[in-house]
């Protein structure tokens, strides 16, 4: 059963990135990754596949709606089940970091992204679903 | 001077020739007439004359009052003289009547003189002729000279008294006082040795004292006239008609001097009984009289007896000294004499400093014109050296002004590379992250592709090398990414160069747009708009100074993200903020239009937001710079053009021109 994650950010390289980042656990069906170039793009894709998308990786730092917005919508929206939200920012200062909590992120990661702890972050996640 | 003193010399010279046209005789003629018919009014009481004295005003009547206090029949004596001169003082003070005031005062003055002391006496007479002197009063100043006269030692002195006095009484007719002093000049001329002159002013006394009837200087001057004649019957004679005088008879002093002339003439005669007889009679009137009047007679008597009785010209011989003594006291004399010289020099002294207190009146005038005027200059000089100051200082502020404003502009660069900071941390992190990841993950490629070219296909090894290639172009464009906005950054920071370049107007703006956007991202979390690009293609590169267009977009931009901000701050549903940049051309002019949806420029500040320093931002937040900073660039700098197009509540649009 393969993991479907979400990818927020307003960078579209982004999304070459992770495919290469995680191209193992994506041959190997564990991971699948969509990606939004904004929360609203985010939001829209959730309204359609909100059943298979199982975490959501977000930028905070975005032009139009903020990555806490979106973690606000997702948290209103999405009751059952809840998504993981995990938020990254380049800004990790406590403020942004309390935000997040507050809103219910489920952890809250800085860049520049060290993706071995991610790969980690993400498997706790799974194995604790 | 000289002059005068010729005049003088003929008058006196001329004198004797004068002198006969008065023929004496019939003058004498005259008062024996007159003696057979004289009705001699008793002397008024001592009440009565001091009452007349202190309130008459008028000259001649007072002269009159004098005669009767110093020589008159009411013969007064040193105690009773001393009591009225003391209460004329106070009587006439109080009256306020000057001149008799100053004539009570020599009254004094004589008295005290006659009393024995001279010098003190003499003080008070001139105090009177102060007095007299300064309220004009001639008469009394006549009669003060005379009296002056009279107590002086030294007979030139006394001649000028007697002159003066002359000189004052005529000119007060006041006609008995000129009488005396005619007299009075007689005597001193005859103690001159110079009878003609002598007799010259004797026989003018007398005419004057037949003729007005003035009785008692008609008997004195009989007897003076009497010893003047050669003939002793003749001389005899006169003594007589003085004697046998009506008036004589009542006054002690002429009656003194009578007895006196006609024991003289006795004894010249050597009837010396006779002489006796008369010399008795002077002495015993005399002890009616003041002090310096008994001498004579005792002198008299003294000579008569020596040689006759020794006891009695012992006893006169004695009260002649010690009235000698009294009178004449060597060191009251010297000291009298002293004090009127001294007087004579004060007084001359005073005229001098007069004149001398006028020069230095002018003097002192010119001194403090001199110093007024110098006053003024050193006003007109400080002044001028305040003004001069003043423009010291004026050009010193205006200077400071200037650097101050030049600092201003510079820490509005700093500011705006301030805001840049954050911003452009954020855009380099970005690339830098990308590279650093494409390049791991490139690593990584590299050593599966190793694997994969000993063990697996080669359709495996082409995907990776896909990959790879792929991951390097990601590295590549990042890499000039962060070189880009590092040197867009190192433009930014530098005093601008002034150096216009034909410059990419499209990447220059949206290059701005987003460090300006990130970097109040960075300072602001809370923060958030919309951007939307609108670029037009194939615009021409017009020639700038790219970091001053760049500066001036900036401002544009924090305004217009400053102006969404506010509105979103105001929580209104469906709101989404949104900052719109757009170019084009516009006929010949490039456009770069900024455009936001915040709450647009109330009409009454729409004129004065170009204007340095304005902000309607609050205090600390701006510094009023910013946009007068663009105008100055846009405008001044490269000849184009800002508008400003807002809708209050709706949205702001600034539109720069550019020429092409």
């Amino acid at each position: 059963m393969h993991t479907k994650i979400l990818v927020v950010d307003d960078e579209a390289d982004v999304q070459p990135l992770f495919v290469q980042r995680f191209r193992r656990e994506i041959k190997s069906g564990e991971f699948d990754f969509s990606f939004a170039l904004s929360g609203e793009e985010a939001l829209t894709f959730l309204h359609d596949h909100h059943s298979e998308v199982v975490l959501i990786l977000s930028d905070i730092n975005m032009p139009g709606m903020t990555g806490i917005e979106l973690l606000a919508r997702i948290r209103k929206d999405y009751e059952k089940p809840p998504p993981v939200v995990m938020m990254i920012t380049a800004y990790g200062d406590d403020e942004n970091r309390h935000q997040a909590e507050e809103k219910g992120a489920n952890e809250f990661l800085t860049k520049p992204l060290d993706f071995n702890l991610l790969k980690e972050k993400l498997y706790t996640f799974i194995q604790h679903d | 001077m000289r002059k005068i003193l010729l005049i003088f010399f003929i008058v006196f010279s001329a004198a004797p020739a004068w002198a006969q046209k008065i023929n004496a005789d019939s003058l004498v003629n005259v008062v024996i007439a007159r003696n057979r018919v004289t009705k001699v009014s008793p002397p008024i009481s001592l009440d009565s004359l001091m009452k007349a004295f202190s309130t008459s005003r008028d000259p001649v009547e007072l002269s009159g009052l004098m005669a009767d206090i110093l020589v008159g029949n009411l013969a007064l004596s040193a105690k009773q003289m001393a009591y009225v001169s003391n209460n004329l003082l106070s009587l006439t003070q109080k009256e306020k009547n000057t001149a008799a005031q100053a004539l009570a005062m020599v009254l004094s003055g004589y008295t005290t003189y006659n009393n024995g002391d001279n010098a003190g006496g003499l003080k008070v007479m001139f105090k009177a002729l102060k007095l007299a002197e300064d309220n004009n009063d001639k008469a009394a100043i006549g009669e003060i000279y005379n009296l002056l006269g009279v107590c002086s030692e030294n007979n030139t002195q006394a001649k000028i008294y007697y002159q003066k006095a002359l000189q004052f009484s005529r000119a007060s007719h006041d006609d008995l006082a000129a009488a005396f002093e005619l007299g009075n000049l007689f005597i001193i001329y005859s103690g001159d040795n110079k009878p003609d002159s002598a007799m010259y002013y004797e026989l003018k006394s007398f005419e004057l004292a037949v003729n007005k009837n003035l009785q008692i200087v008609t008997q004195s001057d009989l007897l003076f006239l009497g010893k003047l004649q050669a003939d002793p019957q003749r001389r005899l004679k006169y003594f007589r008609v003085a004697l046998n005088s009506p008036y004589t008879k009542t006054d002690p002093e002429l009656l003194e001097r009578a007895d006196g002339a006609m024991a003289l003439w006795f004894r010249d005669a050597k009837q010396i009984d006779s002489a006796l007889f008369y010399a008795h009679k002077a002495f015993n009137v005399s002890n009616k009289l003041l002090i310096g009047r008994k001498r004579a007679p005792a002198g008299l008597l003294a000579v008569l007896y020596k040689g006759r009785n020794a006891d009695s010209a012992l006893k006169y011989t004695e009260i002649s000294y010690a009235l000698r003594d009294s009178m004449y006291n060597l060191d009251k004399i010297e000291h009298a004499h002293s004090l009127a010289i001294a007087e004579q020099q004060k007084r001359e002294e005073i005229a001098t400093q007069k004149a001398a207190d006028q020069a230095n009146l002018r003097l002192y005038i010119s001194a403090v014109v001199i110093t007024f005027l110098l006053l003024l200059a050193f006003v007109f000089w400080r002044n001028n050296q305040q003004n001069k100051k003043a423009k010291i200082q004026i050009q010193t502020a205006l200077e400071d002004l200037k650097t101050t404003q030049k600092q201003l502009i510079q820490s509005e660069k700093m500011a705006s590379l301030g805001e840049l900071t954050a911003g452009i941390a954020h855009e380099i992190q970005n690339p830098l992250n990308f590279v650093n990841n494409f390049s791991e993950v490139n690593i990584e490629l590299i050593s599966e592709m190793q694997t994969e070219l000993e063990s697996g296909t080669k359709e495996e090894v082409i995907e990776i090398l896909e990959d790879i290639k792929q991951n390097l172009e990601k590295i590549c464009h990042h890499g000039k990414r962060a070189d880009g906005i590092v040197k867009g950054m190192l433009q930014h920071s530098r005093a601008s160069s002034n150096v216009k370049e034909p410059t990419d107007i499209n990447k220059l703006a949206d290059e701005y747009l987003r460090l300006t956007y990130h970097g109040l991202r960075a300072k602001d979390k809370s923060f958030n708009s919309e951007l939307i690009t609108h670029f037009a293609d194939n615009l021409p590169k017009v020639n700038v100074v790219p970091q001053d267009i760049g500066r001036a977009l900036l401002n544009l931009f924090t305004n217009a993200f400053y102006a969404v901000h506010q509105k979103q701050k105001k929580g209104l549903a469906k709101y989404q903020a949104t900052v719109t940049l757009s170019t084009g051309t516009d006929a010949g002019y490039l456009a770069i239009k900024v455009r936001d949806n915040g709450d647009g420029i109330p009409e009454n500040i729409r004129e004065k937001i170009m204007q340095p320093f304005f902000t309607t931002k609050p205090t600390g937040e701006g510094t009023g710079l910013g946009l007068s900073l663009s105008y100055e660039i846009v405008v001044n700098g490269h000849g184009g053009i800002i508008e400003i197009d807002s809708k209050e509540g709706e949205y702001t649009e600034f539109i720069i021109k550019l020429p092409i």
